[in-house]
Formats: C-alpha cells, structure tokens, sequence
C-alpha cells in the first residue's frame, strides 16, 4: 500500500484534474507558434485554461518573479510543446475550447500532448515538474508501485506554486505574510486568487 | 488511503471549480494620483505639507526593453532641485520604466541628502575633493538612532539639540560624528558576521533617521519597550473588537509617508538611512582622495559581566570614508518603503568579472592577487567577531574576499555613468547606485511586501553573506523588513529600528 503525503494527494489530485479535462489532440489542427513572444502568449492562454486561474494572475502586468518563462522555457523542451501551443491555437476563441481541443468524452489512448498537458497543470500549482512519461506510467492501469518522480523547477519556483494560494496557505519556510499572522482568523479566499 | 483520496476529492473538486471560473485581475501597483489636499490624511503637524520637493523626473519613458532609452539630460539643474517626497514617473507605467523612475529618484535623493550641510550644492565642496560634512550628517536634518533609543528609555534631546558627548570621549576632538560601537555597529544582519577590509579593519554601520520619522517615534512613546507595549493596546484586534489589520487603525505603527500633491507641493515621509564606514589612514591613505570621509569618534561604552565592570568606555578619533549608503523612504505609493542602496565603486568587484579575469583592482574589500583556493569569497570571518580598542581584527591574516553575487543590470550602469559625470571631480563620482528595491505590487492583499522588484537587492557593505536568490535567505530589504516587530510583537512597519528600544526599569 502506497503512503498518502500531502505533496502525492496534491499531485494526485491536480493529474486525475488533468485527466478529466485533456483529451487526445488532432495533430493535424493548429497555427504557428514560431514567434517567441506569440508562444508566450499561448502559452499564458493555454495555461489559464488548463488551470483555470486567470490569465492575468499568470502574467501580472509588472511581474518581477517572472516565474511563467521558467515554466515556458521547462514545457517547451518537450517535443509535443510546438503541436500542444498549435492545437490550442486553432480552437482559442471557441467558448468550450477545451472540451473540444483536449476531447474531454474521448476514450482515445492519451497521446504525448494530453500528458504534457498534465505536466504545465502541475507546473503551475506545484512549481514542480513531472515528466509526461511519468504521468503516462502513474496513470496506466498497473501504475508502479513507487513515488512519482519530479523536480522542484527553480528556487523561485517552490515559492510561487498556486496550490498555497488555492489553499489560503504558504510554503514551509517561506512567506510574505506579516509576524503575527498566526494569531488571527486566515484571510478570505478571495484575498488569494480574487474569487 | 480512503482519508487521502477524500482530501484528493475534496482538492480535485476545488481545483475543478476553478477551471471553469476566471479571475478578475490583480490591481497593478500603479504610482498613487496625487489627492487634494483637502483630503489628504497624510499631510499632520509631523508630515507637513511643503514645498520644496524635487519631482523631477525621467523624460521619457522606453516603449519596450530593446528600444534604447532617450533619457533627459542629467545637467546641472539637478544638483539644485532638492530631496524628492516620492518618486516621479512617465507613461507607459512598465517594469522596466518604473525601475528606471526608481532608479533615477534614488540618483537625486542620493545627490540631495550628500550635498553639503551648509546648503551649497553637491559639487561646490572644500577642493581638491570637493567633499564637504553633507546635509544628513548634521543633526539639524537627520538623528542617529544611538542618539534616540537611549538607557533607560530616557526620551529623545529635541530635534536639532547637539548630542551631549559621551563622557570618556575628549571635549576638545575635532569630530563630525560618534560613532556608538554596539553588535549591530560591527555585526552584519542577523549577527551574519563583521566585514574586515583589505587593511584589516572593521567596517562599521550606522543608523539614522529623519525628524518626520523622530518624531512619529517620540509622539507615540515608541522610544521604550513600555511605550510600544502600551501603543500595542490600542489595536483593537488584541481586544477583540477587530480582526482587520488597518495601516490606519490605532495601535498599528504606520509611519507618515512621503507624496507628491502636484509641482513642488507634497510630503515627505519616514526616511532612514543605514550607512557603512571603512576606517583610514589620515596621512597615508593614498585612496583618501577617492571617498566621502569624516572624522569620527568611535565610542565603545564600557563592558560589564555579571554586573561586574570588565572593561573601561573608550572613545578614540578615527577618520572614516563613507563605503556604503542605504536609503529607505516611505511613500504613498510604497508603504513597503522603497529601498535606494549605493556603494563606493572600489568597494568589490562582481562575481563575474572575477570569473573573467577583470578584477584587476585595488577594492577595499577584495584582494585582486589572492587566489581563489588561498581566498575564497564571501566567508565570514573566524571568531572572536568583536573588535578590540585598536579597531583591527585580531587574526591579521585575515581580510574579507568579498564580490557581487548579483550584478548591476545594464540600466543602472547607464544611469550611474551620467550622474557620475555630473559629479566629476568630486569623491561624489566615485559612487554607484546598485538598484532601487520597490513593491511592483503594493495594494497586493496576500503579500504584504508589495512583490518587490527587484526581488533581490545587496548592498555588499551591508548586507555582504546574505548575497544570492534564494527565496527568504538571501537579502531582499523589502522581504526582511516585513518581519521586523515592535518589543511588544506587532509588526513596526518595516523598521528594525523600534527593536533598539530599551526599557525604563532597566537598571
């Protein structure tokens, strides 16, 4: 029997949301993304749609932490990036462009895209990164019987995952928060991610 | 593992409530509109309003970061136009820009604050050097924090009153300053450890604030441990009235801030200053000529252990050269206070230059010819850390091998070369801004220090081991300052410098 830790039930829960959103993508489908600043751009839409946090909580206006191009520049090593930002592309004004972009009722095999997918959901809560081909393998039917491998993405990173933010908390060790905070009631969601 | 996967449903639910929901958008941390002054809460008997503020500002904002900057002329009028109240800034109000209009009020506070106490400007000096006792360094203007938290809680000489010299320091020395030898005076933040310079001295820290910030102090008994306990208990939440932490409300230290209400017309706010000294030769010191110097007496009150005196207070004269010069300024649209650090250009060469070979030297605190396995840099010393009466370290080997971790960003290095050419031929162009520190962000409700930008700044006088970009350990004035309480616990509105209150019983 696997051990529950709180970082496993969050990865668990953030793939199994990946899961139930991203479907396999058509190839075929897509624009460009050669141009660096269009990528980021997509990159930025796709992630908000993936995660549903707000494009311009990813890319504040003045943002000196900068942590959406570490994650950029950590998905687009993946050789689906290019395919994933293209597909993505093609459906981005449609209302229920993620149903339809990631076939949400589709009983395909999952392809590269879905778990790269997975892997950006991931990136953005946890500032952590799973290698698509670990996902595929966590989410087969006999998934091995170990701890997921992953990679805290920068110094940076670890202090600035979502899923503090979704949970009113803060990373062990670190947080901007005023001494004393402890003593009193936790602030409103909404102080943290604006609903 | 059923408890785990009811929290992975519990979380799965939540994360799936936000996927289908989108956020509004965070309030940029845009510069305050300036308010009327009829309806300014700001403007009070120790926040004046004035008229003399420098709201100069660059003349012309950059579209994009690869559009070279056309940046107004850095011209004589800027030495005469005075202290800002807040910074100034053009449109489109981008990262970029804002540091840049950062950057550029710290160049004019630095000019305004170093211009000589006599009321000449900055380049009308004594020759050759052109270095003259400067405005902060004058009591009439700006107080040492030893002169304001004193035994036994004693309250604060009026502002502007000479300080009585201590008593085992001579009448009769010539002196600008007394320097009061205490751990925070030798030893870095966080007791991290002494700097010891190439000729084996200490470097030596102080503190000093302006009357606006004195006088918030003094007006609020802040000046003891009983005071802030007792101001503590105006804040209704500890009596449960309240759970809303209210810059406003009473009991929460909030000092005045500095604002622009339009033209020259505004406020001045909080502003303190931490500076670093290296001692000098007088006579022999061939880089004299290069710094900002005063003659100092240097006080070390005497030593007790378990009540019983160990050591007589002395005080002995010593001519300083300024190496390191901070300046934090509250404003209304930087509660977090923005954070202005210079350094003496010979002070360390960076990390990267080092690396290449181009650290070729003399610095004050590098040494040029020693090799990396013979010196490797940024330790801290070995113990003991407290200096003796001749102010040298006691291991005479040692000398701190300091570099810069972070390197100035190719804005500040521009800025720096027309403001140095302004202050050609004085000790003044020797000295290089190395950024400006403010909260990009300042309304944000979940950080409280506003997400500096940038997210790290060092000065390598003052905050030398603490140099890097790792997320709390490394030096960031906005991040560190944000922990900084009151003796009775409550955050003092980041200022470290209420923890040097001491109390009136004590004996």
């Amino acid at each position: 029997m696997s051990t529950f830790t709180r970082r496993t039930v969050l990865t668990g829960a953030a793939a199994t949301t990946a899961t139930i959103t991203v479907g396999s993508i058509d190839p075929a489908i897509g624009a460009t993304a050669a141009d660096p600043a269009k990528s980021m751009s997509l990159f930025i839409d796709l992630s908000a749609k993936l995660t549903g946090i707000a494009a311009s909580k990813l890319n504040p206006s003045k943002d000196p932490v900068n942590i959406k191009q570490v994650y950029f520049d950590q998905a687009r090593k993946h050789p689906a990036f290019n395919d994933l930002l293209r597909q993505f592309d093609s459906k981005k004004d449609q209302v229920d462009v993620v149903e339809i972009i990631l076939q949400t009722k589709s009983n395909q095999p999952k392809s590269d895209v879905v778990y790269l997918a997975r892997s950006i959901i991931l990136m953005w809560y946890l500032g952590a990164w799973y290698e698509p081909s670990e996902l595929r393998r966590f989410n087969s039917p006999n998934p091995p019987e170990r701890f997921i491998k992953y990679k805290v993405i920068s110094r940076a990173a670890y202090t600035q995952g979502w899923v503090w933010r979704v949970a009113q908390a803060h990373p062990m060790g670190y947080s901007e928060w005023e001494f004393g905070y402890w003593s009193r009631p936790p602030k409103p969601r909404s102080d943290f991610i604006g609903i | 593992m059923r408890n785990g996967h009811s929290v992975a449903a519990f979380i799965v639910g939540l994360l799936g409530l936000f996927a289908v929901l989108s956020f509004p958008a965070l309030s940029p941390g845009q510069p305050a509109a300036p308010a009327t002054p009829q309806s300014d809460p700001e403007v009070s008997a120790i926040n004046p309003e004035r008229s003399d503020c420098n709201n100069l500002k660059p003349s012309e904002s950059r579209p994009d970061e690869t559009t070279p900057r056309k940046d107004r002329p850095i011209t004589a009028d800027i030495l005469t136009s005075g202290l800002p109240c807040a910074p100034n800034f053009v449109s489109p109000f981008s990262l970029d820009n804002l540091q840049h209009g950062f950057d550029f009020y710290s160049w004019l506070t630095f000019i305004a604050l170093n211009s000589p106490a006599d009321g000449k400007n900055i380049v009308e000096g004594t020759p050759p050097r052109k270095d003259a006792r400067t405005k902060w360094e004058d009591v009439k203007n700006y107080r040492q924090l030893a002169d304001i938290m004193l035994e036994k809680g004693r309250k604060p000489e009026a502002w502007g009153t000479a300080v009585e010299l201590p008593p085992s320091c001579p009448k009769d020395a010539q002196h600008d300053m007394v320097i009061h030898l205490e751990e925070e005076t030798f030893n870095q933040p966080f007791k991290t450890g002494p700097l010891i310079d190439q000729n084996g001295n200490y470097a030596f820290f102080d503190i000093l604030m302006n009357q606006v910030m004195f006088d918030y102090i003094v007006e609020n008994g802040l000046y003891t441990k009983e005071g802030q306990l007792d101001f503590k208990q105006r804040d209704a939440r500890f009596s449960g009235s309240s759970d809303v932490l209210s810059p406003q409300a009473p009991g929460i230290v909030n000092f005045p801030k500095g604002k622009v209400i339009n033209d020259r017309r505004g406020t001045m706010g909080a502003i303190m200053l931490k500076v670093s000294w290296k001692i000098m030769d007088p006579i022999g010191d061939k880089a004299l000529k290069e710094f900002h110097t005063i003659d100092a007496l240097i006080y070390t009150p005497e030593k007790k252990k378990d009540g019983v005196k160990i050591a007589d207070a002395t005080c002995v004269v010593r001519k300083l050269g300024l190496i390191g010069f901070h300046v934090g300024h509250k404003t209304i649209g930087a509660p977090q206070w923005i954070w202005s650090t210079f350094e003496h250009v010979n002070n360390v060469p960076e990390q990267a230059d080092v690396n290449a070979g181009k650290a070729l030297g003399p610095y004050s605190l590098f040494n040029a010819k020693c090799k990396p396995k013979d010196c490797p840099v940024n330790q801290t010393p070995p113990f003991p850390w407290e200096p003796g009466k001749e102010l040298k370290f006691h291991d005479a080997k040692f000398k701190s091998q300091i570099t810069r971790v972070i390197p100035l960003t190719r804005d500040v290095r521009e800025l720096n070369k027309s403001f140095q050419a302004l202050l050609k031929g004085t000790v003044w162009a020797n000295y290089q801004l190395i950024i400006t520190q403010w909260p990009s962000d300042a309304t944000n409700k979940i950080d409280r220090t506003g997400v500096p930008a940038p997210t790290y700044l060092a000065n390598t006088t003052l905050e030398t081991y603490s140099q890097g970009s790792i997320p709390l350990a490394s030096s960031s004035c906005m991040a560190c300052h944000n922990n900084a309480t009151t003796h009775a616990g409550s955050p003092s509105d980041f200022t470290f410098t209420l923890e040097k209150a001491r109390s009136s019983a004590e004996k």
